[in-house]
Protein backbone atom coordinates (compact mmCIF):
# COMPACT_ATOMS: atom_id res chain seq x y z
CA UNK A 1 0.00 0.00 0.00
CA UNK A 2 2.95 2.59 1.08
CA UNK A 3 4.41 1.72 -2.01
CA UNK A 4 1.41 2.74 -4.21
CA UNK A 5 1.75 5.84 -2.50
CA UNK A 6 5.38 6.89 -4.01
CA UNK A 7 4.38 5.96 -7.47
CA UNK A 8 3.42 9.62 -8.03
CA UNK A 9 5.89 10.89 -6.12
CA UNK A 10 8.48 8.94 -8.20
CA UNK A 11 6.36 9.86 -11.80
CA UNK A 12 6.99 13.68 -10.65
CA UNK A 13 10.60 13.34 -10.61
CA UNK A 14 11.12 11.68 -13.18
CA UNK A 15 8.64 14.38 -15.37
CA UNK A 16 10.94 17.28 -14.04
CA UNK A 17 14.15 15.22 -15.14
CA UNK A 18 12.65 14.47 -18.62
CA UNK A 19 11.64 17.83 -19.01
CA UNK A 20 14.65 19.09 -17.89
CA UNK A 21 16.06 17.88 -21.38
CA UNK A 22 13.49 19.95 -23.55
CA UNK A 23 14.63 22.89 -24.66
CA UNK A 24 11.91 25.08 -26.21
CA UNK A 25 13.78 27.23 -28.40
CA UNK A 26 16.04 24.56 -30.09
CA UNK A 27 12.98 22.48 -30.78
CA UNK A 28 11.64 25.60 -32.66
CA UNK A 29 14.82 26.10 -34.07
CA UNK A 30 14.99 22.64 -36.02
CA UNK A 31 11.23 22.18 -36.53
CA UNK A 32 11.78 25.42 -38.43
CA UNK A 33 14.83 23.59 -40.17
CA UNK A 34 13.69 20.42 -40.35
CA UNK A 35 10.38 21.83 -42.82
CA UNK A 36 12.48 24.24 -44.79
CA UNK A 37 15.96 22.98 -45.05
CA UNK A 38 15.32 19.18 -46.24
CA UNK A 39 14.34 20.53 -49.82
CA UNK A 40 15.74 18.87 -53.70
CA UNK A 41 17.68 22.08 -53.49
CA UNK A 42 19.55 21.44 -50.15
CA UNK A 43 19.99 17.70 -51.10
CA UNK A 44 21.83 19.07 -54.48
CA UNK A 45 23.76 22.28 -52.93
CA UNK A 46 25.22 19.45 -50.56
CA UNK A 47 26.24 16.88 -53.21
CA UNK A 48 27.75 19.38 -54.97
CA UNK A 49 30.00 20.28 -51.55
CA UNK A 50 30.71 16.36 -51.29
CA UNK A 51 31.77 15.94 -54.79
CA UNK A 52 33.89 19.23 -54.61
CA UNK A 53 35.67 17.99 -51.03
CA UNK A 54 36.59 14.34 -52.82
CA UNK A 55 37.74 16.27 -56.10
CA UNK A 56 39.84 18.81 -54.13
CA UNK A 57 40.94 16.24 -50.97
CA UNK A 58 41.56 13.14 -53.77
CA UNK A 59 43.53 15.81 -56.11
CA UNK A 60 46.21 17.52 -53.26
CA UNK A 61 46.39 13.97 -51.88
CA UNK A 62 47.42 12.08 -54.75
CA UNK A 63 49.81 15.48 -55.41
CA UNK A 64 51.04 15.28 -52.07
CA UNK A 65 52.10 11.60 -52.53
CA UNK A 66 53.50 11.73 -55.79
CA UNK A 67 55.79 14.86 -54.26
CA UNK A 68 56.71 12.61 -51.96
CA UNK A 69 57.84 9.70 -54.11
CA UNK A 70 59.77 12.40 -56.31
CA UNK A 71 61.63 13.38 -53.24
CA UNK A 72 59.90 17.10 -53.34
CA UNK A 73 58.81 17.26 -49.34
CA UNK A 74 58.24 20.85 -48.94
CA UNK A 75 56.01 20.61 -51.87
CA UNK A 76 53.93 17.37 -50.51
CA UNK A 77 53.99 18.26 -47.25
CA UNK A 78 51.80 21.93 -49.10
CA UNK A 79 49.98 19.57 -50.62
CA UNK A 80 48.65 17.74 -47.86
CA UNK A 81 48.22 20.67 -45.44
CA UNK A 82 46.03 21.58 -48.85
CA UNK A 83 44.59 18.37 -48.51
CA UNK A 84 43.79 18.49 -44.50
CA UNK A 85 42.17 22.01 -44.87
CA UNK A 86 39.57 20.89 -47.15
CA UNK A 87 38.82 18.57 -44.89
CA UNK A 88 39.03 20.80 -41.37
CA UNK A 89 36.76 22.83 -42.95
CA UNK A 90 34.24 20.55 -43.86
CA UNK A 91 34.53 18.84 -40.78
CA UNK A 92 32.23 20.45 -38.17
CA UNK A 93 29.45 21.03 -41.27
CA UNK A 94 28.95 17.70 -41.66
CA UNK A 95 29.41 16.90 -37.75
CA UNK A 96 26.88 19.72 -37.22
CA UNK A 97 24.51 18.08 -39.68
CA UNK A 98 24.86 14.29 -38.52
CA UNK A 99 24.34 15.71 -35.21
CA UNK A 100 21.17 17.68 -36.13
CA UNK A 101 19.70 14.59 -38.53
CA UNK A 102 20.41 12.07 -35.21
CA UNK A 103 17.81 14.38 -33.08
CA UNK A 104 15.64 15.84 -36.04
CA UNK A 105 14.90 12.05 -37.34
CA UNK A 106 12.65 11.06 -34.22
CA UNK A 107 10.62 14.35 -35.27
CA UNK A 108 10.33 12.87 -38.86
CA UNK A 109 7.28 11.46 -39.36
CA UNK A 110 7.90 9.65 -42.29
CA UNK A 111 11.51 7.30 -42.19
CA UNK A 112 12.78 5.64 -45.65
CA UNK A 113 14.84 2.60 -44.60
CA UNK A 114 18.47 2.93 -44.82
CA UNK A 115 21.30 0.78 -44.98
CA UNK A 116 24.03 0.04 -42.73
CA UNK A 117 27.34 2.07 -43.68
CA UNK A 118 29.42 -0.04 -46.10
CA UNK A 119 32.51 -1.44 -44.46
CA UNK A 120 33.81 -2.71 -48.20
CA UNK A 121 35.67 0.50 -49.08
CA UNK A 122 36.98 1.70 -46.00
CA UNK A 123 40.63 1.25 -45.33
CA UNK A 124 41.52 2.37 -41.55
CA UNK A 125 41.49 -0.47 -39.67
CA UNK A 126 39.83 1.71 -36.72
CA UNK A 127 36.88 2.17 -39.14
CA UNK A 128 36.25 -0.73 -40.64
CA UNK A 129 35.59 -2.47 -36.97
CA UNK A 130 33.28 0.20 -35.92
CA UNK A 131 31.40 -0.20 -38.98
CA UNK A 132 31.40 -4.01 -39.01
CA UNK A 133 30.25 -4.08 -35.35
CA UNK A 134 27.00 -1.92 -36.34
CA UNK A 135 26.24 -3.42 -39.12
CA UNK A 136 24.94 -6.48 -37.18
CA UNK A 137 23.40 -4.37 -34.83
CA UNK A 138 21.52 -2.14 -37.52
CA UNK A 139 19.74 -5.53 -38.52
CA UNK A 140 19.05 -5.97 -35.05
CA UNK A 141 17.27 -3.30 -35.25
CA UNK A 142 13.46 -3.15 -36.07
CA UNK A 143 12.34 0.57 -36.12
CA UNK A 144 13.32 2.26 -39.10
CA UNK A 145 14.09 5.60 -37.31
CA UNK A 146 16.50 2.97 -34.93
CA UNK A 147 18.30 1.88 -37.88
CA UNK A 148 18.64 6.12 -39.10
CA UNK A 149 20.20 6.90 -35.60
CA UNK A 150 22.53 4.01 -35.26
CA UNK A 151 24.11 5.22 -38.98
CA UNK A 152 24.24 8.76 -38.18
CA UNK A 153 25.85 7.24 -34.90
CA UNK A 154 28.32 5.36 -37.17
CA UNK A 155 29.16 8.56 -38.98
CA UNK A 156 30.04 10.96 -36.54
CA UNK A 157 32.13 8.23 -35.27
CA UNK A 158 33.61 7.64 -38.57
CA UNK A 159 34.29 11.60 -39.29
CA UNK A 160 35.56 12.32 -35.33
CA UNK A 161 37.59 8.75 -35.97
CA UNK A 162 39.06 9.72 -39.58
CA UNK A 163 40.00 13.45 -38.65
CA UNK A 164 41.84 12.54 -35.83
CA UNK A 165 43.61 9.91 -38.21
CA UNK A 166 44.31 12.57 -40.79
CA UNK A 167 45.33 15.12 -37.62
CA UNK A 168 48.19 12.49 -36.54
CA UNK A 169 49.59 11.93 -39.56
CA UNK A 170 49.69 15.21 -41.19
CA UNK A 171 51.70 16.13 -37.85
CA UNK A 172 53.86 12.97 -38.37
CA UNK A 173 54.39 13.45 -41.87
CA UNK A 174 55.55 17.30 -41.37
CA UNK A 175 57.91 15.67 -38.11
CA UNK A 176 59.19 13.19 -40.15
CA UNK A 177 58.58 13.56 -43.95
CA UNK A 178 60.86 11.30 -45.30
CA UNK A 179 58.97 8.40 -43.64
CA UNK A 180 56.54 6.58 -46.16
CA UNK A 181 53.77 5.34 -42.81
CA UNK A 182 52.38 8.90 -41.97
CA UNK A 183 51.97 9.42 -46.01
CA UNK A 184 49.98 5.87 -46.41
CA UNK A 185 47.70 6.37 -43.56
CA UNK A 186 46.88 9.96 -44.58
CA UNK A 187 46.26 8.97 -47.81
CA UNK A 188 44.01 5.64 -46.25
CA UNK A 189 42.54 9.02 -44.26
CA UNK A 190 41.70 10.93 -46.63
CA UNK A 191 39.83 8.22 -48.81
CA UNK A 192 37.75 7.10 -46.09
CA UNK A 193 36.44 10.75 -45.40
CA UNK A 194 35.40 10.52 -48.63
CA UNK A 195 33.57 7.47 -48.40
CA UNK A 196 32.03 8.76 -45.08
CA UNK A 197 31.27 11.93 -46.58
CA UNK A 198 29.14 9.97 -49.83
CA UNK A 199 27.20 7.52 -46.87
CA UNK A 200 26.67 11.14 -45.12
CA UNK A 201 24.90 12.39 -48.45
CA UNK A 202 23.50 9.41 -48.75
CA UNK A 203 22.24 10.18 -45.32
CA UNK A 204 20.89 13.04 -45.65
CA UNK A 205 19.35 12.40 -49.35
CA UNK A 206 16.99 9.72 -47.33
CA UNK A 207 16.67 12.04 -44.41
CA UNK A 208 15.54 14.76 -46.87
CA UNK A 209 12.92 12.16 -48.71
CA UNK A 210 11.72 11.20 -45.92
CA UNK A 211 10.36 14.44 -44.94
CA UNK A 212 9.12 15.36 -48.30
CA UNK A 213 6.97 11.69 -48.66
CA UNK A 214 4.07 13.14 -47.48
CA UNK A 215 4.06 15.29 -49.95
CA UNK A 216 2.94 14.25 -52.94
CA UNK A 217 3.42 17.29 -55.54
CA UNK A 218 7.32 17.14 -54.73
CA UNK A 219 7.32 13.25 -54.69
CA UNK A 220 5.52 13.52 -57.84
CA UNK A 221 8.16 16.17 -59.37
CA UNK A 222 10.80 13.79 -58.60
CA UNK A 223 9.15 10.98 -60.39
CA UNK A 224 8.34 9.01 -57.07
CA UNK A 225 11.98 8.78 -56.21
CA UNK B 1 -8.83 1.49 6.82
CA UNK B 2 -11.33 3.01 5.09
CA UNK B 3 -14.03 5.90 6.12
CA UNK B 4 -17.32 4.90 5.32
CA UNK B 5 -18.58 4.81 8.55
CA UNK B 6 -17.50 8.78 8.41
CA UNK B 7 -20.00 9.04 4.94
CA UNK B 8 -22.22 11.92 5.11
CA UNK B 9 -21.44 13.23 8.38
CA UNK B 10 -20.26 16.92 9.41
CA UNK B 11 -15.97 15.88 8.69
CA UNK B 12 -14.67 18.61 10.71
CA UNK B 13 -14.89 22.89 11.53
CA UNK B 14 -12.99 24.79 9.30
CA UNK B 15 -9.76 26.41 10.42
CA UNK B 16 -8.65 29.40 9.89
CA UNK B 17 -5.46 28.15 8.05
CA UNK B 18 -7.95 26.59 5.59
CA UNK B 19 -10.29 29.74 5.36
CA UNK B 20 -7.04 31.79 4.60
CA UNK B 21 -5.61 29.13 1.96
CA UNK B 22 -8.95 29.26 0.33
CA UNK B 23 -9.64 32.75 0.57
CA UNK B 24 -6.16 33.14 -1.31
CA UNK B 25 -7.02 30.21 -4.08
CA UNK B 26 -10.15 32.31 -5.01
CA UNK B 27 -8.39 35.58 -5.29
CA UNK B 28 -5.40 34.52 -7.36
CA UNK B 29 -7.91 32.69 -9.68
CA UNK B 30 -9.59 35.27 -10.27
CA UNK B 31 -6.03 37.35 -10.87
CA UNK B 32 -5.46 34.03 -13.12
CA UNK B 33 -8.47 34.70 -14.93
CA UNK B 34 -8.43 37.76 -15.90
CA UNK B 35 -4.45 37.31 -16.89
CA UNK B 36 -5.28 34.94 -19.31
CA UNK B 37 -7.97 36.86 -20.48
CA UNK B 38 -5.28 39.89 -20.88
CA UNK B 39 -2.57 38.45 -22.77
CA UNK B 40 -5.03 36.05 -24.84
CA UNK B 41 -4.51 32.48 -23.20
CA UNK B 42 -8.20 31.77 -22.84
CA UNK B 43 -8.29 29.81 -25.60
CA UNK B 44 -4.72 28.45 -25.12
CA UNK B 45 -6.17 25.61 -23.19
CA UNK B 46 -10.03 25.66 -22.49
CA UNK B 47 -10.11 23.40 -20.40
CA UNK B 48 -7.95 24.98 -17.92
CA UNK B 49 -9.99 28.25 -17.02
CA UNK B 50 -13.08 25.78 -16.84
CA UNK B 51 -10.97 23.64 -14.47
CA UNK B 52 -10.32 26.53 -12.25
CA UNK B 53 -13.74 28.23 -11.95
CA UNK B 54 -15.10 24.27 -10.96
CA UNK B 55 -12.30 24.31 -8.43
CA UNK B 56 -12.77 27.98 -7.20
CA UNK B 57 -16.54 27.18 -7.19
CA UNK B 58 -16.48 24.20 -5.11
CA UNK B 59 -13.89 25.71 -2.81
CA UNK B 60 -16.58 28.56 -2.41
CA UNK B 61 -19.35 26.20 -1.19
CA UNK B 62 -16.85 24.93 1.37
CA UNK B 63 -15.66 28.46 2.51
CA UNK B 64 -19.59 30.18 2.57
CA UNK B 65 -21.39 27.46 3.40
CA UNK B 66 -19.63 24.88 5.55
CA UNK B 67 -22.12 23.86 8.06
CA UNK B 68 -23.97 22.60 4.33
CA UNK B 69 -20.88 21.77 2.89
CA UNK B 70 -17.69 20.72 4.67
CA UNK B 71 -18.68 17.31 4.74
CA UNK B 72 -17.10 13.53 3.70
CA UNK B 73 -19.84 12.90 1.57
CA UNK B 74 -18.87 16.36 -0.55
CA UNK B 75 -15.36 15.88 0.30
CA UNK B 76 -15.48 12.92 -2.66
CA UNK B 77 -18.03 14.36 -4.77
CA UNK B 78 -15.99 17.33 -5.38
CA UNK B 79 -12.49 15.18 -5.37
CA UNK B 80 -14.31 13.34 -8.24
CA UNK B 81 -15.59 16.08 -9.63
CA UNK B 82 -11.80 18.24 -10.04
CA UNK B 83 -10.79 14.48 -11.41
CA UNK B 84 -12.98 14.64 -13.81
CA UNK B 85 -12.15 18.15 -15.12
CA UNK B 86 -8.16 17.07 -14.29
CA UNK B 87 -8.27 14.47 -16.78
CA UNK B 88 -10.11 16.39 -19.16
CA UNK B 89 -7.42 19.27 -18.45
CA UNK B 90 -4.32 16.53 -19.20
CA UNK B 91 -6.32 14.90 -22.01
CA UNK B 92 -6.68 18.83 -24.32
CA UNK B 93 -2.77 19.58 -23.44
CA UNK B 94 -2.34 16.18 -24.81
CA UNK B 95 -3.72 17.01 -28.01
CA UNK B 96 -2.70 20.55 -28.03
CA UNK B 97 0.68 19.69 -27.78
CA UNK B 98 0.73 17.04 -30.25
CA UNK B 99 -1.84 18.16 -32.53
CA UNK B 100 0.57 18.86 -35.73
CA UNK B 101 2.24 15.71 -35.22
CA UNK B 102 0.39 12.70 -35.79
CA UNK B 103 3.49 10.20 -35.11
CA UNK B 104 3.79 11.41 -31.96
CA UNK B 105 -0.01 12.05 -31.03
CA UNK B 106 -0.26 8.22 -31.76
CA UNK B 107 2.34 6.97 -29.84
CA UNK B 108 1.27 9.20 -27.03
CA UNK B 109 -2.37 7.84 -27.32
CA UNK B 110 -1.11 4.30 -26.98
CA UNK B 111 1.12 4.98 -23.55
CA UNK B 112 -1.62 7.52 -22.09
CA UNK B 113 -4.55 6.78 -23.36
CA UNK B 114 -4.95 3.47 -21.25
CA UNK B 115 -3.78 5.28 -18.17
CA UNK B 116 -6.57 7.75 -18.69
CA UNK B 117 -8.72 5.20 -19.14
CA UNK B 118 -7.90 3.44 -16.42
CA UNK B 119 -8.17 6.61 -14.38
CA UNK B 120 -11.62 6.91 -15.83
CA UNK B 121 -13.04 3.68 -14.68
CA UNK B 122 -11.91 4.29 -11.46
CA UNK B 123 -13.83 7.79 -11.27
CA UNK B 124 -16.96 6.06 -12.17
CA UNK B 125 -16.42 3.97 -9.51
CA UNK B 126 -15.97 6.53 -7.13
CA UNK B 127 -18.87 8.40 -8.44
CA UNK B 128 -20.94 5.37 -8.23
CA UNK B 129 -20.25 4.84 -4.55
CA UNK B 130 -18.94 1.29 -5.08
CA UNK B 131 -15.79 1.87 -4.52
CA UNK B 132 -14.53 0.52 -1.66
CA UNK B 133 -11.55 2.67 -0.40
CA UNK B 134 -12.84 6.03 -2.38
CA UNK B 135 -9.65 7.96 -1.25
CA UNK B 136 -7.41 4.98 -2.28
CA UNK B 137 -9.34 5.15 -5.43
CA UNK B 138 -9.14 8.77 -6.10
CA UNK B 139 -5.12 8.57 -5.06
CA UNK B 140 -4.97 6.52 -8.10
CA UNK B 141 -6.83 8.33 -10.14
CA UNK B 142 -4.32 11.24 -9.63
CA UNK B 143 -1.76 8.87 -9.84
CA UNK B 144 -2.88 7.40 -13.28
CA UNK B 145 -3.36 11.48 -13.95
CA UNK B 146 0.46 12.10 -12.88
CA UNK B 147 2.26 9.17 -15.17
CA UNK B 148 -0.31 10.11 -17.70
CA UNK B 149 1.46 13.65 -17.65
CA UNK B 150 4.41 11.68 -17.21
CA UNK B 151 4.24 9.98 -21.08
CA UNK B 152 3.43 13.37 -22.35
CA UNK B 153 6.72 14.75 -21.31
CA UNK B 154 8.44 11.99 -22.59
CA UNK B 155 6.86 12.00 -25.68
CA UNK B 156 7.63 15.63 -26.13
CA UNK B 157 11.06 15.29 -25.04
CA UNK B 158 11.40 12.53 -27.49
CA UNK B 159 9.87 13.86 -30.80
CA UNK B 160 11.38 16.78 -29.47
CA UNK B 161 8.32 18.78 -29.98
CA UNK B 162 7.79 22.39 -29.22
CA UNK B 163 6.24 22.95 -26.04
CA UNK B 164 4.53 26.41 -25.61
CA UNK B 165 5.56 28.20 -22.22
CA UNK B 166 2.01 28.35 -20.88
CA UNK B 167 1.32 24.75 -21.81
CA UNK B 168 4.81 23.76 -20.20
CA UNK B 169 3.67 25.68 -17.00
CA UNK B 170 0.25 23.90 -16.96
CA UNK B 171 2.22 20.67 -17.50
CA UNK B 172 4.67 20.91 -14.77
CA UNK B 173 2.33 22.16 -12.43
CA UNK B 174 -0.05 19.77 -13.06
CA UNK B 175 1.93 16.77 -12.40
CA UNK B 176 3.11 18.28 -9.39
CA UNK B 177 0.76 19.26 -7.75
CA UNK B 178 -1.12 15.62 -8.80
CA UNK B 179 1.59 13.81 -7.65
CA UNK B 180 1.38 15.28 -3.94
CA UNK B 181 -2.33 14.98 -3.95
CA UNK B 182 -1.72 11.66 -4.95
CA UNK B 183 0.29 10.68 -2.13
CA UNK B 184 -1.88 12.52 0.51
CA UNK B 185 -5.32 11.31 -0.98
CA UNK B 186 -3.50 7.76 -0.09
CA UNK B 187 -2.32 8.55 2.94
CA UNK B 188 -5.94 9.52 4.45
CA UNK B 189 -6.74 5.68 3.74
CA UNK B 190 -3.85 3.89 4.84
CA UNK B 191 -3.75 6.50 7.74
CA UNK B 192 -7.41 7.04 8.27
CA UNK B 193 -8.72 10.49 6.57
CA UNK B 194 -9.47 12.05 10.67
CA UNK B 195 -6.08 11.64 11.82
CA UNK B 196 -3.89 12.83 8.51
CA UNK B 197 -6.60 15.87 7.13
CA UNK B 198 -6.49 17.39 10.98
CA UNK B 199 -2.43 16.87 10.76
CA UNK B 200 -0.91 17.39 7.76
CA UNK B 201 -3.03 16.41 5.04
CA UNK B 202 -4.75 19.37 4.82
CA UNK B 203 -2.26 22.01 5.74
CA UNK B 204 0.21 20.39 3.04
CA UNK B 205 -2.58 20.12 0.41
CA UNK B 206 -3.80 23.82 1.02
CA UNK B 207 0.17 24.95 0.30
CA UNK B 208 0.90 22.91 -2.60
CA UNK B 209 -2.39 24.12 -4.25
CA UNK B 210 -1.78 27.78 -3.00
CA UNK B 211 1.49 27.36 -4.38
CA UNK B 212 0.16 25.91 -8.02
CA UNK B 213 -2.23 28.66 -8.48
CA UNK B 214 0.40 31.42 -7.38
CA UNK B 215 2.56 29.62 -10.29
CA UNK B 216 -0.13 29.80 -12.89
CA UNK B 217 -1.06 33.26 -12.03
CA UNK B 218 2.59 33.94 -12.93
CA UNK B 219 2.22 31.98 -15.88
CA UNK B 220 -1.13 33.16 -16.89
CA UNK B 221 0.21 36.87 -16.83
CA UNK B 222 3.51 36.53 -17.96
CA UNK B 223 3.89 38.41 -21.42
CA UNK B 224 4.05 35.81 -24.54
CA UNK B 225 7.09 35.04 -25.41
CA UNK B 226 7.95 33.65 -28.71
CA UNK B 227 5.19 31.24 -29.52
CA UNK B 228 6.24 27.29 -30.05
CA UNK B 229 5.60 27.31 -33.94
CA UNK B 230 5.93 30.51 -36.58
CA UNK B 231 2.66 30.86 -38.58
CA UNK B 232 4.79 29.41 -41.63
CA UNK B 233 6.21 26.03 -40.29
CA UNK B 234 2.35 25.40 -38.87
CA UNK B 235 1.28 25.93 -42.33
CA UNK B 236 3.94 23.28 -43.32
CA UNK B 237 2.62 20.83 -40.82
CA UNK B 238 -1.13 21.38 -41.97
CA UNK B 239 -0.33 20.45 -45.62
CA UNK B 240 2.05 17.36 -44.78
CA UNK B 241 -1.14 16.05 -42.31
CA UNK B 242 -3.39 17.18 -45.03
CA UNK B 243 -1.02 15.27 -47.78
CA UNK B 244 -0.67 12.26 -45.41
Amino acid sequence: MIALLLLAPIAIVALHVVLGQHNAQRARDEWESILQEASPAAVEVLAQSVRFDAVETQAHTEGALAAHARGDLPEAIRLLRLSYAVIQEAAPDRSQRLEAMGRLIRMAIAVTPVEPVATGSLRLPSLTAVAALATPLHYFLIHPAERFWLRVRVLRVGFWLAFRVLTRSLAEATVRPAAGRAWTIFDAGASDWRCLDREHLETFRAFAKSIRLRRPGLVAREGGA
Amino acid sequence: MGNRAAKGRQVTDVSLYSKLLIGVFLVTTLITLVGLARRGRLSACVSFPIYLLLVATLEALWLFWPEQFWTYAFLLQKETLQAVAKLLLVAELGFRTMRYFPGASARARVLAGPMLFAAAILLHRTARGVALWPFLTLSQVQTWATWALLVLTIVVVYHNLPLEDFHRALLVGLATYSGLWAAILGGYQVFGYDTLQRSIGSKLNGLGWTVLVVYWTWAAWRPVQQPALSEQTIERLRALQAAA
